[in-house]
């Protein structure tokens, strides 16, 4: 109503009031207005992003709802209810996917107002026991896992000595999918650029940095900016949508600075494609991630890249683009705080999906594991076009 | 710690390990954080208590049944315990329906969401916990609609809108959620499953759904609606019109209601809130904007077109940017969040009345609104009509004075309205139901003879009274 004001309709309505009811509101509308804190706001929204939000649809219980947490985020910092670990459990209960922003009249992201929350809770070492494991290992290794006998797959590594691209393979791809950092670098280098793959195990920080362990956020941050601007890379190829997002924004706005030109593997094929007459008779559908979509701002590139293959029909699910449905991957504290529930949103995507396609193609190696879990027929972009390439794509 | 304003029981600890036994404890919860998220729905008086801490009631537990066994075990148990017993849709009712006045427990049925449609008798089977605006993107997205679109969509459930009597913007050619329905399945006192089937019409005995239908949680536990569907519109036509003043705006809209056209949408709106929704329009200004959307068979909608045109014959034609600007922010709900800290309350009435009382009704109720101190706006809009009158949607804010407190000021809002609307012979809900805010006037309005047989249709169900104990006065 605020715009009404502002679009001065409101001065109308208000005429019929009397003189000291107007102006102690028109003192309000201007002054105090601006003080409602965002936090307050949402949490006396009547839940209007719910039907998008994954946690909320699947868990189906109103504490973990966007509004939800945000009552509760209220009620902890107001103190009107104890900071203890149960009482704030519910602001673990988010995939920090934002798709809450897409349908929210504030443009607010659930995630974004609750993390500094979890930021203060995890100084005072208040945080869901589960996630204590992971806190460890984050603290010794500078990653989710302890991946110090994983090395990439490369194996004409030592022959490249100029090295346009970095690729940063990232904590699941080297715990899960090592072997593709091969395959990658080969596609890479079939679009023209020579490539060295970051051999070390420092994740990106993103999960540090959702969890609201800033200062370990940078701590591995800026290690890992050193390590990666020593290779004096033009371009830093990543294959996780976190990792990017973390490279572009989240280091920019802790003033860590990564010099070159950041590219999801996604994005980097989009531009480079134009050169391959690729085809393929199959039906595939997509699994747009959030991160992309929303915080990326690319919505529609999988799609985009999809569509350029001939022969390939695309089936888009009832969820995609902006309006993409989040799965929790392993690089998402609710995977270590509820499996359960972890398990169930993905089991719900992974039906939509099938109900289209027997091929899903994923833009993030966190979603193939989740996918391949449950048994679904699943491909990670990049593979998907080195098979295509190869000739290798199966015709269904 | 967090008060309660509202609570009326004792509390009753020991019913959780119990539930916990019967259902399983991964389905039953006693957190606090989950006491507080289901001791309110979106009554907007309660938020102001919301704000410093203060919650209406707060249950002894909260249950997530999974299907409809564990909802018959607990309707089972509740009965058995003497325990109330409050439903949980979206929570977005408005007048403390879901409220759990007298504590025990509450049952969110949210996980009862599958969507099954039939394509070839045009229903959708789907559970009562469904979300409205997924149920439409689903049915879209195989080439359907439901054409039920409350301003709530996003949040509220089918369970919600069948026990609320709900209504959608598209009203005017889908109907209500009564027109709707053609059949359920229904827990009931003492545990049993009532099933009615999905039959285009049955005049087989009482049609019991109707027992169902704004029975606010009352008289059964909903786990599944089937729902009439239809095709995805073909096409749709966006018109609008400014009139001189309302009169003649619910003439123009009296005449197609009459005509057997059937617009989906037709929206008017007083004086003010033309302001809003025609800001584009300069000469819209001081009269009285109409919006109307077409939608459906392209022929058929052309031909209705001429008849809205005729209509509004001696209405300005103001194209489709009023219509489109509505399709836009109209889910754009930020009332609640840009007042309520700022100490103004903000609610909406929306009653019923025929064509020949309408305009004098809005006319007194404007003034009722208005002749309580520390009012700032009140205004209003039509957006379901009948052949035979008119739902008003009244809207109102005030800032209390410092002789008043926000809860005095509201509830003297609300016994004005309420008051002025009887004295009219009107209805005093058309779709947000009764729940708590209006139960005292549920007697006077439907009249002694039905509310006694109301509350004797109550006991005859639930005899110990233990769904939703306290809703509807009953
Ligand atoms: C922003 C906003 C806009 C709105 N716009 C509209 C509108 O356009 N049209 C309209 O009609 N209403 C509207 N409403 C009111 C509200 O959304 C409706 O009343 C809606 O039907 C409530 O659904 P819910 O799922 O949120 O129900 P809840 O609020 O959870 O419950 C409502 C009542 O039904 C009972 N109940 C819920 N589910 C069940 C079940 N499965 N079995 C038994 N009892 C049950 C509850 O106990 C309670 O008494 C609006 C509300 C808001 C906040
Ligand atoms: S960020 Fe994602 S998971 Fe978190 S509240 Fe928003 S929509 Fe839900
Ligand atoms: S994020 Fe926006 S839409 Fe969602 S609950 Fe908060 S204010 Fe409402």
């Amino acid at each position: 109503m605020f715009e009404m004001f502002k679009d001065k309709w409101i001065l109308e309505a208000l005429k019929g009031s009397s003189l000291g009811t107007k102006l102690s509101a028109i003192k309000k509308f201007i002054v105090d207005k601006s003080k409602i804190d965002n936090l307050t706001k949402c949490a006396l929204c009547p839940n209007m992003c719910r039907f998008a939000c994954p946690v909320s649809v699947v868990h189906a219980r109103e504490t973990t709802s966007p509004s939800g947490k945000s009552r509760i985020a209220l009620f902890l910092k107001k103190n009107y209810i104890e900071k203890n670990e149960t009482n704030i459990r519910p602001l673990y209960y988010c995939l920090a996917c934002d798709s809450c922003s897409v349908s929210c009249p504030y443009n607010f992201s659930v995630n974004e107002l609750i993390r500094p929350l979890r930021e203060n809770y995890y100084k005072l070492a208040i945080y869901p026991q589960e996630l204590r494991e992971l806190i460890t290992m984050l603290k010794e290794f500078k990653c989710i896992y302890n991946l110090s006998n994983k090395k990439p797959d490369i194996k004409n590594e030592e022959n490249i000595n100029i090295h346009e691209a970095l690729l940063y393979p990232g904590c699941i791809m080297m715990k899960y999918y090592p072997n593709n950092t091969n395959v990658l670098s080969k596609l890479l280098e079939i679009m023209d650029l020579s490539v060295k793959v970051f051999s070390e195990m420092i994740d990106c920080g993103f999960l540090a940095y959702e969890l609201g362990a800033h200062e370990l956020f940078l701590e591995i941050a800026s290690e890992l900016a050193n390590k990666i601007n020593s290779y004096n890379a033009k371009y830093l190829i990543t294959v996780c949508p976190e990792c990017t997002f973390t490279f572009r924004d989240v280091y920019h706005d802790f003033k860590i600075k990564l010099r070159p030109k950041i590219y999801h593997i996604a994005e980097f094929i989009n531009e480079r494609m134009e050169g391959f007459a690729l085809k393929q008779n199959l039906k595939v559908t997509i699994h747009d991630s959030s991160t992309l979509a929303i915080k990326l701002k690319k919505p529609n590139l999988l799609n985009d890249i999809l569509k350029r293959i001939e022969g390939l029909e695309v089936i888009l699910p009832v969820r995609y683009g902006l309006n993409t449905f989040e799965i929790v991957g392993e690089n998402s504290f609710l995977y270590w705080v509820d499996r359960d529930l972890a398990y169930e949103i993905n089991k719900e995507r992974g039906e939509e999906l099938s109900k289209f396609a027997n091929n899903i193609i994923v833009a993030s190696f966190a979603a193939k594991k989740s996918f391949e879990d449950l048994g679904y027929g699943v491909k990670e972009i990049s593979e998907f076009i080195w098979d295509l390439i190869n000739g290798l794509g199966e015709s269904k | 710690m967090v008060k309660e304003v509202m609570r009326k029981a004792p509390k009753r600890p020991e019913i959780v390990e119990e539930l916990k036994k019967l259902i399983g404890s991964r389905k039953v919860s006693n957190n606090l954080t989950d006491l507080i998220s289901y001791s309110h729905d979106y009554w907007p008086i309660t938020f102001t208590w919301l704000l410093n801490g203060s919650l209406p009631a707060l249950p002894d537990v909260v249950v997530f049944p999974e299907d409809a066994r564990d909802v018959i075990q607990v309707v089972k148990f509740a009965y058995n315990n003497d325990v109330p017993l409050y439903v949980y849709g979206g929570g977005s009712g408005v007048l403390g329906g879901a409220v759990p006045e007298y504590g025990g427990i509450v049952m969110d049925i949210k996980k009862f969401r599958e969507i099954k449609i039939n394509d070839i008798d045009m229903y959708v089977e789907v559970g009562a916990g469904a979300n409205g605006m997924i149920l439409e993107e689903f049915l879209n997205r195989h080439g359907f609609t439901l054409g039920h679109f409350p301003q709530s969509l996003y949040t509220s459930t089918v369970g919600g809108w069948i026990n609320t009597k709900a209504i959608g913007q598209f009203s005017v050619k889908y109907g209500g959620i009564e027109d709707m329905l053609l059949g359920l399945e229904v827990v009931i006192p003492p545990g049993e499953l009532l099933e009615i089937k999905p039959n285009p019409r049955a005049a087989v005995g009482l049609d019991l759904k109707q027992l169902f239908i704004e029975s606010e949680g009352l008289f059964g536990v909903l786990t599944k609606a089937y729902l009439k569907i239809w095709p995805y519109p073909e096409k749709r036509i966006l018109l609008s019109y400014v009139s001189d003043n309302l009169e003649d705006a619910l003439k123009s809209v009296r005449e197609i209601m009459l005509s057997g056209a059937k617009p989906a949408v037709i929206r008017v709106y007083d004086k003010i809130e033309t302001l809003k929704w025609f800001h584009m329009i300069k000469k819209a200004k001081g009269k009285v904007g109409t919006i109307i959307i077409l939608e459906g068979d392209e022929d058929l909608i052309e031909a209705e077109k001429i008849i809205v045109n005729k209509a509004f014959k001696n209405a300005l034609s103001t194209g489709e940017e009023p219509a489109k600007y509505w399709l836009e922010n109209r889910f754009n709900v930020k009332e609640i969040s840009d007042y309520l800290p700022l100490g103004i309350i903000i609610d909406t009435i929306e009653i019923s009345v025929g064509w020949s009382k309408a305009i004098e009704l809005y006319n007194d109720v404007i003034n009722a609104i208005r002749s309580v101190d520390g009012t700032l706006i009140a205004f209003a809009h039509a957006s379901h009509f009948y052949p035979q009158g008119v739902c008003f949607y009244f809207i109102f804010g005030g800032l209390p004075s410092n002789k008043s407190s926000v809860l005095d000021y509201y509830n003297d809002v609300w016994e004005s309205v309420m008051s002025t609307v009887i004295k009219h012979g009107g209805a005093i809900s058309h779709h947000h139901g009764i729940g708590r805010m209006r139960a005292n006037w549920v007697e006077k309005n439907m009249g002694k003879v039905a509310y006694h047989l109301f509350k004797k249709l109550k006991q005859c169900i639930d005899d110990k009274g233990i769904l939703n104990r306290g809703n509807m006065g009953v």
